[in-house]
């Protein structure tokens, strides 16, 4: 008789109660009739009926069996790479528990860059913490460190499957590439995409066109995005159909992919939109200006750009950005080539009305085209009046060898007359990643010196006049604006020979009697917490490479 | 003389997770001075608001403070562990300080006197006067004992009435208002000094409407209790061990000398194989299975710890084998153990252990232990070759045999187990309630022993 049935009919009183339902006369089932006829007639019949109960559960818990289970199990693949130690992994199961922790990422990083993969236990939990849209930008070092088991696990969740889109697409299935293009979250889809465009541009375009018009606007405009990812002939087609949609927006990006294509239609019709824009004249012998020369209104040719007259009545105004819209799209080398002047010159010599917007143009035209002679003509250009870089000018910094950009930045840290003196970490965090030793170097004597200036500080004991409140209220600015950030960016991407020298510098800080004896409550309290976690995240950082070099 | 731990025993010792990540911090010479280790214990000073002496016993794992932390062990004591384990040496061999040496003097006396090593005092007042105190301390015990038990009588006729007023009444209604009368129903048990059946009865007011097939699991349940009240009115008819399971069960615990004298002592080498931490009423509840390694015997370490704080006096370590005596309660099939003295330093476990080949094997172990001791609750099972099955997209958990059998394994999901297994079997280490397997560890191919976090629900 099975485990139910032998107690179906008690529970069934039981459940209405004997009040109203009195168990049937023959309570008991084999095996326990025996039982009850052991127990005093006297006894309550509820009571017969529990201790009968509790009999059947005893019996039915020495009796249990296990049940067959048929279902086919696919096992993983066998791994290709080696675990990391059980103490690093304890060291990153520690970052994995705070939950908005930085050193994640630099621990997924670092085990890419030894070849290493994450052991099969910390798989779960980093799983659970990456699989969300806001997270989307470790997922490119994912495929590196899961392993073989990570793929497999991946699979089996359905609230880890958007992480597919984080392997290359020619590990996926047909099936799982459609759900994830037809039925995923749009940071999935857009992952997928990007991985379409390096591993197969044709289905990338094929799916693109097929549900491009059903796309909502500002998610039209990141997948086009994407064609950034191995721009080619072949783009052609569809972006040019993309130039004649409703949306200026996407006009002018498709323009501006077509226009790195050297080839493409769109690339011929530039002269026609660009020509005489700017122009130079000559002033004296030797001098000359780089005039703006604008056109009434736009002219229709230029709407297919992305560019076009909205309203007359906003006059200058309306002037100002489709100028700097125009600018942005052409090819900085153009301007070179017609005015033959170099980057620096035509920078310098534009004249004063509409300087600004077409210097915001050139910054934009430099970040899409990547010119590194053009990033260094804007990058060092300075407002006469105000010694201000150039807004968004830090961006270009990429553009630059990493030897160069490290060395136009420490000539930003070390000299007070630097247009980019009061923004240096701004331009920190566009510096690769990790740093050369020199750099970090300097960086780590940059630092100390900060650290002793404020140590040096004058105590409050005394009670201060007013300059110096004010001097000490901008010292506590600047410590936040420019080392607070800067600290958290270093602990990333100091490079490995620089990180005991990060410590040596820094441990005496902590707590330094110095810095303890300000009774100025920023620098106890604020100065003195980031670098503590300074320390523990250098820590955190020497500890795992030395782990990986251990091993 | 290295310290053998894993990290993850290390992390299974600190009471909780804070306490590990700030003992992570600590691992690092720069803020410890006189370090230092021999045979029996590992030792340092560590700079924190002050500086504190921080000391270890090599065997037992217990650990040493001069801190204020009330918890145990303390972050400074994982700090030391961590710095043992990752960098042995920084703690060079020498001759213990005064203080390591002191300390170590007095956990020694204090864990004789708990193996009862020195209970046979002699009696102050001469042999004579000795005997006659102790006959009159006897008389007096023997009295309180019967006062105890009538009252436990007294409270056991009203709990039977009440429980056969619950079927008149029938369990449909048993939610809302009907379950706080539960609630006085087990604080009159406590009041009648049974709070072994208390408790049983607490666990049971979750389990209405809990699941689709609640009336039946809470009329088994009602059932156990019944047998368990009618068994203690006719104490006197079971054979002797069952009856000390009985009192056990109610409640009615052995004093600590009187374990010492009855229960069972086993030396073995122990495999320390996994824990399972449980909050019932306000007590959290530690049990940690242990297997010897010769005897084959099975264990179970039970400790409670009050209200927020989850702080344990013994600490085990998890993955590590011990050689140790083991005193083992009296009854009918002895299960719970309290572990005595610690014999050798913890060694990692062997990349094998003994178990089950089949579910069939070890639910026969399981019938013929509850053939014995039908109160039992939890089974440690140890299974090769297991193969954890994952169903629905994680709705549905079991773990299958070799011979394509299964059993479910607990609520919730288990995602690390089925991490491990990558689809291939393990040896699994989990506690059987009679209903589903609740994972604790596994024994992988290539990683060896991992403690399993508990499921997510």
């Amino acid at each position: 008789m099975s485990r139910m049935s032998r107690i179906e009919s008690l529970v069934h009183c039981a459940l209405i109660g004997t009040r109203q339902e009195p168990p049937p006369p023959a309570l008991a089932s084999t095996p326990f009739e025996r039982l009850l006829d052991e127990l005093p007639a006297a006894m309550l019949l509820e009571r017969k009926l529990l201790l009968l109960a509790g009999a059947e559960a005893v019996y039915a818990l020495a009796g249990t069996s296990p049940f067959p289970l048929g279902v086919a199990v696919i096992p993983a693949p066998a791994e290709k790479l080696p675990p990391c130690s059980p103490q690093a992994a304890a060291l990153i199961k520690s970052v994995l528990q705070e939950s908005h922790s930085e050193l994640l990422p630099l621990a997924l990083e670092l085990l890419a860059r030894h070849g290493r993969r994450l052991p099969f236990s910390l798989l779960p939990t980093v799983f659970a913490a990456l699989a969300r849209p806001s997270a989307a930008a470790t997922w490119p070092v994912l495929a590196q460190v899961i392993g073989e088991r990570g793929r497999w696990l991946i699979r089996q969740n359905p609230s880890w499957r958007i992480l597919l889109s984080s392997l290359p697409v020619t590990e996926l299935s047909e099936q799982e590439l459609n759900s994830l293009w037809y039925e995923g979250s749009f940071a999935g889809r857009l992952a997928l995409l990007r991985q379409l465009r390096t591993y197969n541009r044709p289905l990338a375009r094929q799916w693109l066109e097929e549900v491009w018009p059903q796309e909502q606007r500002e998610q039209r405009l990141a997948l086009l995005e994407t064609f950034e990812i191995g721009l080619e002939q072949d783009d052609e087609a569809f972006l040019e159909k993309v130039r004649n949609r409703r949306s200026y927006q996407e006009r002018r990006l498709a323009v501006s992919l077509l226009l790195r294509l050297p080839s493409s239609a769109c690339r011929r019709e530039l002269p026609v939109v660009a020509h005489g824009l700017l122009q130079r004249e000559q002033q004296s012998e030797e001098g000359y200006v780089v005039r703006v020369v604008l056109p009434e209104t736009p002219p229709p040719s230029w709407q297919r750009f992305g560019i076009e007259q909205k309203s007359l009545s906003e006059g200058q105004k309306q002037h100002v950005s489709w100028l700097q819209e125009l600018i942005s799209l052409v090819p900085p080398g153009y301007w070179e080539e017609r005015l033959q002047l170099s980057p620096a010159s035509i920078v310098h010599s534009l004249e004063s009305t509409w300087r600004t917007e077409v210097l915001a143009g050139l910054v934009q035209a430099t970040r899409r085209h990547r010119l590194p002679s053009w990033a260094r003509a804007l990058l060092s250009w300075a407002d006469a009046a105000t010694h201000e870089p150039l807004a968004g000018a830090e961006d270009l910094l990429s553009c630059l060898e990493q030897e160069e950009a490290e060395q136009f930045l420490l000539q930003a840290l070390a000299s007070s007359q630097h247009a980019w003196h009061a923004r240096w970490p701004a331009l920190l965090t566009r510096l690769p990643r990790p740093w050369s030793t020199s750099f970090g170097v300097s960086f780590l004597e940059h630092m100390q010196k900060r650290l002793q200036e404020l140590a040096n500080h004058p105590s409050m004991d005394r009670g201060f006049a007013e300059p110096e409140i004010r001097q000490l209220a901008r010292a506590a600015m600047q410590w936040h604006q420019q080392w607070e950030p800067a600290l958290k960016i270093a602990a990333r991407a100091l490079p490995a020979n620089c990180l005991e020298l990060a410590l040596q510098l820094a441990q005496p800080l902590q707590q330094s009697e110095e810095l303890e004896a300000r009774n100025i409550y920023f620098i106890k309290r604020d100065v003195n917490r980031q670098i503590i976690t300074f320390i523990e995240e250098i820590t955190f950082h020497h500890r795992l490479l030395r782990e990986f070099e251990n091993q | 003389m290295e310290l053998v731990l894993t990290p993850e025993t290390l992390a299974a010792l600190a009471p909780d997770e804070q306490v590990m990540k700030a003992g992570q911090k600590l691992a690092d010479q720069r803020h410890w001075q006189s370090l230092g280790q021999d045979e029996e214990a590992l030792w340092g000073e560590c700079q924190g608001s002050a500086l504190y002496r921080v000391c270890v016993d090599r065997r037992s794992l217990k650990t040493s403070c001069s801190c204020p932390s009330r918890k145990t062990p303390c972050k400074h004591s994982i700090g030391l562990l961590c710095l043992a384990i990752s960098e042995a040496d920084r703690l060079p061999a020498t001759k213990a300080p005064e203080w390591v040496e002191a300390w170590l003097q007095r956990h020694a006396a204090s864990s004789t006197r708990q193996s009862g090593a020195q209970r046979q005092s002699a009696p102050a007042n001469g042999e004579k006067g000795g005997t006659a105190s102790a006959e009159q301390e006897q008389r007096g015990r023997q009295q309180r004992m019967q006062r105890r038990q009538q009252r436990m009588l007294r409270g056991l006729e009203r709990f039977d009435l009440w429980l056969s007023d619950v079927l008149r009444n029938g369990l449909a209604d048993v939610q809302g208002e009907m379950l706080r009368q539960w609630e006085q129903e087990a604080a009159a048990l406590d009041d009648a000094q049974i709070p072994g059946l208390a408790s049983r009865l607490r666990t049971l007011t979750t389990v209405p409407y809990s699941r689709p097939d609640w009336p039946a699991a809470l009329l088994r349940q009602l059932g156990r209790l019944a047998l368990l009240s009618e068994a203690f009115r006719h104490l006197e008819r079971l054979d002797s061990g069952l009856q000390e399971d009985v009192r056990q069960a109610l409640g009615l615990s052995l004093p600590a000398e009187e374990l010492l004298t009855r229960g069972e002592r086993v030396r073995d080498r122990w495999l320390f194989l996994g824990q399972r931490l449980e909050q019932r009423d306000q007590l959290w509840q530690q049990r940690t299975w242990v297997l010897g390694q010769q005897t084959g015997r099975q264990a179970l370490l039970l400790q409670f710890a009050p209200g927020k704080q989850q702080a344990f006096t013994e600490q085990y370590p998890l993955g590590c084998e011990q050689e140790a005596e083991l005193l083992f309660w009296p009854g009918a099939y002895p299960q719970r153990a309290r572990l005595l003295e610690h014999l050798s330093p913890a060694t990692p476990l062997p990349s094998s252990i003994p178990g089950t080949a089949s579910f069939a094997e070890f639910l026969e172990t399981v019938a013929r232990a509850l053939a014995r001791q039908p109160w039992l609750e939890h089974f440690l099972c140890i299974l090769q070759e297991a193969l954890p099955v994952c169903l629905d997209d994680g709705q549905q958990w079991y773990l299958r045999d070799r011979h394509g059998q299964a059993l479910p394994l607990s609520h919730g999901s288990h995602w690390q187990l089925l991490a491990f297994s990558g689809g291939y079997p393990l040896t699994f280490i989990g506690e059987w309630n009679g209903e589903e397997l609740f994972p604790l560890a596994v024994l992988a191919p290539i990683e060896g022993f991992c403690l399993l976090q508990p499921p997510q629900k």
